[in-house]
């Protein structure tokens, strides 16, 4: 007996649920927008915050008195040896540290004089008696390296706010600005090249399009790395014959010797005939360069999608009511791809700050030459300063955070220009 | 007057061969035929846009214009989505060719005030383009395309995609402009009721081939 399927009713027919597509949503999302948050969070709460000036007094004094301790344990043993007196001295001074006499000194002088006097215990002093003893043969090695650590421990809490230390140094405000500057020129140039190029490719068919579009996009699938590679070998192993070079000698003497003849050399050469020094290599200008060379990329693929999305028509009608293809650019395709000239603006902006390993290679990282903040980032991380890096990597953030809301904000005032 | 001589069109790997046709001047011209069949092509040829004119004349009120830039062939060209300048007030949109010819400020308060009045858009003119409906663009639209006095004008199915009663409306005004400005009009259609009502030249695109003819 077969049965007759019956007919849908709103009642019976129950539609999938909904939760587990939302939840999905909602995880996938969340779990990537809990990374960045936390990421950020963890680059804020690393660095370390200056102490009050009772707190460092308060904290240095338990370490000195521990030094004192190991120091009087080394006396014992060495009493009478060739490191005694030397020890004696060293014991007398420490004590010294932990009740200073009380002569009117501001807190913060006490603070310096104690760090002070107890590094160039630990590092001076406290190491000379270890070579004594070892050449004395007296077995106190051991103690003396537990002061020197806790006199050290000592002089650790007198440490400025990674915060404070970065902000005060003068290669990092001066990379701060390099940075700014730098990135503002090459999205600038990103945008004046990328305009024309976009809109040729948006709008024009001809032969050898798809080879000259697979060009466009090389930079946004070279690793940057070999862009700075690339960039360096253009300017300075590339030789169009050989050309005479001045050398002076450090005594003002001057000899002339045959180079080849690169295109860093003939910049240069150029430069000096206006009695300008200009270099690109190793200059701001290479930074900029290497810069653009990656930014101009996306924001040419971000204009072209602009004009590709505004419609050809009114371009037409305005060229049939009397105006010429420039005069139509300018009245009707530009101010309709304002937004997207923005944002190509932007991305332009935000590749140039994240730029590291095309600036390394063509620029190197000379201080307050071509020392852009990732630069920094870097050189922190490598000396061990995880702290200094994590509070510069805050200030790019930061930077890129207030520069990424104007641009936003502008966009949404004068998007849409009212009569 | 608008003249074909043995045009031949490319547009992309859509040929049209050896049309001819004569529209005369003042005259109302139809030009119908079924979707796809290259009526927009040959309009565009005539604006002198995309479409490649491999050999041919185009004549218009006694110019040859086959060689001749989109701008300097006096035409008026209303396309189908009307097209209307997105940044630009309704004004400014009037004013668009009337600016782009240097008239002073006044007599273009005067055009354009005159246009809005004739297509009944004088409410709009400070709006922007966005959020009209269609009967409001199609006004809008026709009225930047009269604003410089064309010899020509240019309809690409104007009164599709609109609500009956303002295809009505739409097809009174076009009768109205017809009366009332001295322009030779090409209107591309596919509808015969259409073309009934506001027609006087009716030409046919069938098979690549253009007829002229009765509307039977």
């Amino acid at each position: 007996m077969s049965s007759t399927p019956t007919p849908d009713s709103p009642s019976q027919f129950r539609p999938k649920s909904d939760t587990a597509f939302f939840f999905g949503l909602g995880s996938l999302g969340g779990f990537y927008l809990f990374l960045i948050i936390s990421l950020i969070l963890a680059l804020v709460i690393v660095p370390r915050w200056g102490k009050s000036d009772e707190t460092k007094l308060l904290l240095m004094s338990p370490s000195i008195r521990e030094a004192i301790k190991y120091l009087e344990a080394a006396n014992q043993k060495a009493n009478g040896t060739v490191v005694a007196i030397g020890l004696e001295q060293a014991l007398k001074e420490t004590r010294l540290l932990d009740e200073p006499p009380f002569d009117g000194r501001s807190m913060a002088d006490r603070i310096n004089y104690i760090s002070a006097e107890a590094r160039s215990l630990a590092n001076i002093k406290l190491s000379e008696l270890v070579k004594k003893a070892e050449s004395g043969n007296v077995d106190i090695e051991r103690e003396l390296g537990l002061a020197k650590n806790s006199l050290l421990d000592a002089v650790a809490i007198d440490r400025p706010s990674d915060y404070s230390a970065v902000f005060n140094d003068p290669r990092i405000r001066s990379s701060a600005k390099l940075s700014f500057v730098s990135c503002t020129i090459s999205a600038l140039l990103s945008l004046w090249v990328a305009v024309p190029i976009g809109y040729t490719m948006s709008r024009f068919q001809f032969r050898g399009k798809n080879f000259i579009d697979t060009i466009l996009d090389v930079p946004i699938v070279l690793p940057p790395l070999v862009i700075g590679l690339g960039l360096l070998i253009l300017f300075n192993n590339i030789s169009f014959g050989t050309m005479d070079v001045t050398y002076f000698d450090r005594d003002g003497s001057q000899y002339i010797v045959q180079e080849n003849r690169t295109i860093e050399r003939m910049i240069k050469q150029a430069g000096e005939s206006f009695g300008l020094q200009l270099r690109i290599t190793n200059g701001a200008a290479g930074v900029v360069l290497a810069q653009f060379m990656v930014a101009c990329a996306f924001a040419v693929r971000t204009m072209r999608n602009t004009f590709d999305q505004i419609s050809p028509r009114q371009e037409e009608v305005a060229m049939t009511l009397g105006s010429s293809r420039g005069e139509a650019f300018w009245s009707i395709v530009l101010p309709q791809g304002y937004r997207g000239l923005m944002a190509a603006g932007t991305l332009a902006w935000a590749r140039s700050l994240g730029e590291f390993g095309p600036i390394l290679i063509f620029c190197g990282i000379n201080a307050h030459r071509t020392e852009v903040m990732s630069s920094s980032v870097y050189l922190q991380f490598s000396i061990g300063e995880i702290e200094k890096a994590a509070v510069v990597s805050l200030l790019m953030i930061a930077l890129a955070f207030v520069v990424l809301l104007l641009v936003r904000n502008l966009g949404k005032s004068d998007a849409a220009p009212q009569r | 007057m608008i003249q074909l001589e043995n045009l031949c069109l490319r547009n992309g790997s859509f040929e049209l061969n050896d049309l001819s046709v004569k529209i005369t001047n003042g005259s109302y011209g139809i030009l119908m035929g079924r979707t796809g069949c290259g009526k927009t092509t040959i309009l565009e040829a005539i604006c002198g846009l995309r479409p490649h004119v491999m050999s041919g004349t185009i004549w218009l009120n006694n110019n040859d214009v086959t060689e001749l830039k989109p701008a300097e062939r006096g035409i008026g060209y209303v396309p189908q989505d009307s097209a209307l300048f997105e940044t630009m007030s309704i004004f400014d949109n009037v004013a668009f060719a009337l600016n782009l010819r240097n008239w002073n400020e006044a007599d273009i308060q005067k055009r354009v005030y005159e246009l809005a009045e004739l297509m009944a858009i004088t409410k709009l003119l400070d709006r922007l383009p966005f959020g009209l409906s269609g009967g409001e663009s199609k006004r809008v639209a026709l009225a930047r395309a009269l604003a410089a006095s064309p010899g020509v004008l240019c309809l690409d199915e104007p009164l599709s995609a609109l609500d009956e009663q303002t295809h009505g409306e739409i097809c009174d005004l076009l009768v109205e402009l017809h009366r009332e400005i001295d322009v030779t009009i090409l209107h591309i259609t596919h509808s015969s009721a259409e073309a009934k009502r506001l027609g006087e030249t009716f030409i046919r695109l069938e098979d690549g081939q253009l007829n002229e003819g009765s509307l039977e």
